[in-house]
């Protein structure tokens, strides 16, 4: 198990900064929460540290080498769940696990085996050889965390995982990554629901307008920022607007003419 | 008005579903679709104005009134069939759009809109598509073709063009209109029939079988065109729908050429006017019969298609997730045989199931296929028909030409389809995957060519050479067909460095150039590809062409394993944004 370090990762979009100088550290069993609101640069980030876009500038390291020297290698560790989980539509659920399991090399009987589990406690047996096309979205994403967890990775990079999950899949995600970093997997977990993130995450990364405005344990962020919870601090932090004001504006302009 | 109609519900929902009809997986979601209409429509247009042009220059020419009205029967049947097979091809094409999509359903039903206004408007885009066609591919030729035609004739005035252009122009769109109704008919009626969940399953298939047909009657039709008149009203061909509406047009404006006053003709042409006439009189009898014909063929298929389209139509689709086909099950025992028998690599077994999977259930790729197959069709057809036994009974040249013509058009039509992505947006699970192993993957991607498509195709044709062949000689020319064909897939696809399906695109520059080149040695290969066959199995003996495959693969694969592969495969590989005239150096 090795650390993951982000070096000042940066990135431009056609001369748009997305994301600038982000740092921060990541250790064997430890979770750390992405925070930002929609369009703060979270899954850009999430992807550069996947490997899926160059920084424009900065690095990834991994256990003390840079990820691009040896993308495949570092591959092998991780796993990914991005925000939209598009997957081939044509492929069942089964034979695009297959598919994964075996580009990644599992072994077969193994990865029959952690197929069929995956797909029972995920409650899509019923589903399995159906298509993808017809599968709702949370069932898409139940498909791609299974994918992302089939090699057992040493690091999982969750990008709003919640998405389109149901209530009973989304409080077992939260035991299973909590699970997952007692295994010693590091795990960064990007999202905008902050009650998951305050009870999972051992510290959190604040993102706004693509740079860090906080990086902290929940618990010292709490005290220096004087609020007693975490939707507290990040409101103090990148909201700049008051939302019950914007939301009095909203409703206005939703019954203009009426 | 134009503008209320723009305006109206109607307009808005007609002109989305006109849309939708650019925006099938075929073309790029990134392409512009005015360009794209533009390029099509223009390139429609223009080639049907040079071909009438070169088809009609003969007429230019002195040609006596008998011999015009036989010689232009060939043509006026070209444009018939030809109007015909392109609209029925593009209905078959937008097959999946011809009715209300139920992800279209999903989206509109909670508007504030009236069911029957959807499905009016998909009609009247559907109709809209099809009239548009129909007298794009005609407009043109329906100038061209009677002017030319008239144009040698002094005895007429220019009034008589009227009736001429006016028969053409509404006789070939009427034909078209008939092969994009009869494709609407097919199609509804199956849905009708088979139910949602079983038509489901049998509709691409029959798409792709469809297209199969079409396009190779599209390139077998300048053989089917030829000679009309002369070989008479007996045959297949006499009972085919074009000769149908032929029979319309001669009906009603044959007589305008056939009848001219005869003036100013030298002997020789009296004679030969003579024989003409005679042929045209003899053609003259079955007209009407056939034109009888086009019209209970027309309101049959008119009647048909618009009772299903209008059944089926009574309830807009839902987006109810369909259960697991039977046939997925039953691919899980070959999936077991391939895995223990053909592909026991994981990377390959990945590259085997996925490449099958792709070209057979992805839309674009089905269709490629459907293409390539009907190239092979059209071509091994061709060659058939000049295969003749020779005076030894010995098998003729030509005859082998069919089974390396299907493979390689099939083969060909793969290849390409490996560059294409079959859904590009989820390739990061392939880029996250993705290991070292790309030889491996490639070799799998090689197996589902030769399982997908040659095999089938072999079982296809198989019949064909056991009836002329006898039973062992049809088995050894398979064994050697099938050898070729995996030679060449190692031919074709060696030096592919990309993941095939899952890369970005790039089509290469000099294709335009390279093209004709890769076309001719096509020919010619096959061509010695027949001969060593017919020598071998002349011979008795085909070990020696069998070792010299075994030779050729083997030295590809050497090659290939050895070649230096470039380090990360670049998966989103973007085109140059700008290209530099250098203009300054």
């Amino acid at each position: 198990m090795r650390d993951l370090h982000a070096h000042r990762l940066s990135k431009h979009f056609s001369g748009v900064r997305v994301v600038k100088d982000v740092d921060f550290s990541l250790r064997p069993g430890e979770i750390i929460g992405y925070l930002g609101p929609n369009g703060s640069g979270k899954t850009t980030t999430t992807r550069m540290v996947a490997g899926l876009l160059e920084p424009s500038s900065g690095f990834v390291e991994y256990g003390g080498r840079k990820v691009r020297d040896d993308l495949v290698a570092f591959r092998r560790e991780l796993g990914y769940i991005p925000e939209e989980p598009y997957l081939y539509p044509f492929l069942s659920g089964t034979e695009y696990l297959q598919l994964v399991g075996r580009l990644r090399e599992v072994p077969e009987p193994l990865l029959t085996k952690k197929i069929t589990g995956f797909l029972e406690l995920f409650g899509l047996r019923g589903a399995a050889d159906q298509s993808i096309a017809s599968y709702s979205k949370g069932m898409r994403q139940k498909i791609v965390i299974s994918a992302a967890l089939l090699h057992d990775p040493s690091i999982v990079l969750f990008d709003e995982p919640e998405t389109g999950l149901d209530v009973a899949t989304t409080l077992m995600l939260r035991h299973l990554v909590r699970t997952l970093a007692a295994r010693g997997k590091a795990i960064l977990y990007s999202s905008h629901v902050l009650e998951v993130v305050e009870r999972v995450c051992d510290k959190v990364i604040v993102l706004h307008k693509g740079e860090v405005v906080a990086d902290d344990s929940i618990e010292r962020l709490r005290t220096l920022m004087s609020h007693s919870s975490l939707e507290g601090v990040f409101s103090q932090l990148v909201i700049r607007e008051d939302p019950e004001a914007l939301a009095r504006e909203l409703a206005s302009l939703s019954a203009l003419g009426a | 008005m134009r503008e209320a109609w723009r305006r109206s519900s109607f307009g808005l929902l007609t002109r989305l579903f006109l849309r939708q009809f650019l925006e099938n997986d075929a073309i790029s979601p990134d392409a512009d679709r005015s360009q794209l209409l533009a390029v099509v429509g223009s390139l429609a247009m223009s080639l049907t104005l040079f071909l009438s042009f070169v088809m009609s220059a003969k007429y230019v020419s002195t040609w006596t009134p008998g011999g015009a009205a036989v010689a232009s029967l060939d043509d006026k049947f070209l444009y018939l069939a030809f109007g015909m097979i392109v609209t029925a091809l593009v209905a078959a094409t937008q097959w999946d759009t011809l009715s209300i999509d139920p992800r279209d359903a999903a989206i509109l039903e909670p508007l504030p809109v009236e069911p029957g206004l959807i499905r009016r408007a998909k009609l009247a885009a559907v109709a809209m598509l099809g009239g548009g066609v129909a007298i794009a591919v005609n407009l043109f030729p329906s100038f061209i073709f009677p002017w030319l035609l008239m144009f040698g004739f002094r005895q007429m005035s220019v009034a008589w063009l009227v009736p001429l252009v006016a028969v053409h122009f509404a006789v070939t769109v009427a034909a078209a209109g008939f092969g994009y109704l009869a494709v609407i008919a097919l199609r509804e009626t199956a849905a009708l029939v088979l139910g949602q969940r079983a038509f489901g399953m049998a509709s691409p298939w029959l798409q792709g079988a469809l297209i199969v047909v079409l396009g190779s009657m599209l390139l077998l039709l300048p053989a089917a065109a030829d000679g009309i008149a002369q070989r008479g009203f007996e045959d297949r061909r006499a009972q085919s729908p074009p000769m149908w509406f032929l029979g319309v047009y001669e009906t009603l404006a044959g007589a305008i050429i056939a009848d001219l006053p005869r003036t100013a003709m030298t002997p020789r042409q009296v004679g030969m006017d003579r024989r003409s006439s005679a042929i045209y009189d003899q053609c003259r009898r079955e007209f009407p019969a056939l034109a009888q014909r086009a019209v209970y063929a027309s309101g049959f298929t008119a009647v048909l298609a618009a009772l299903a389209y209008l059944l089926r139509a009574r309830r807009l689709p839902s987006l109810a997730p369909a259960s697991a086909p039977a046939y997925r099950r039953r691919w899980h025992t070959g999936a077991r045989l391939a895995n223990a028998v053909l592909v026991r690599d994981l990377a390959a077994r990945a590259g085997f199931h996925f490449a099958l999977a792709a070209m057979w259930r992805n839309n674009t790729h089905r269709l490629t296929l459907a293409c390539a197959a009907a190239g092979g069709f059209a071509m091994a057809v061709l060659a058939l028909s000049s295969a003749m036994p020779g005076a030894d009974q010995a098998v003729s040249v030509r005859l082998l030409w069919v089974q390396p013509l299907l493979f390689g058009a099939l083969l060909v039509g793969f290849r390409h389809i490996i560059r294409v992505p079959a859904e590009l947006r989820a390739n990061w699970g392939f880029q996250l995957a993705w290991g070292d192993r790309g030889e491996a993957f490639l070799t799998g991607v090689k197996a589902a060519a030769v399982i997908g498509l040659v095999v089938p195709a072999l079982i296809v044709v198989l019949p064909l050479f056991v009836f002329v062949l006898g039973a062992p000689r049809a088995a050894l020319h398979a064994v050697l067909g099938l050898a070729g064909a995996i030679v060449f897939l190692e031919i074709i696809i060696h030096g592919y460095d990309k993941v095939p399906f899952t890369c970005t695109y790039l089509p290469s520059e000099n294709m335009k150039a390279l093209a004709p080149l890769y076309a001719i040695a096509f020919v010619l290969g096959t061509a010695t590809f027949a001969r060593l066959q017919h020598w071998a199995l002349h011979d008795g003996s085909p070990m020696r062409p069998l070792l010299a495959l075994a030779v050729v693969f083997v030295v590809l694969r050497v090659i290939s394993v050895k070649r230096p592969r470039q380090g990360l495969v670049d998966f989103d590989e973007a085109p140059v944004p700008f290209a530099g005239l250098n203009l300054s150096s």
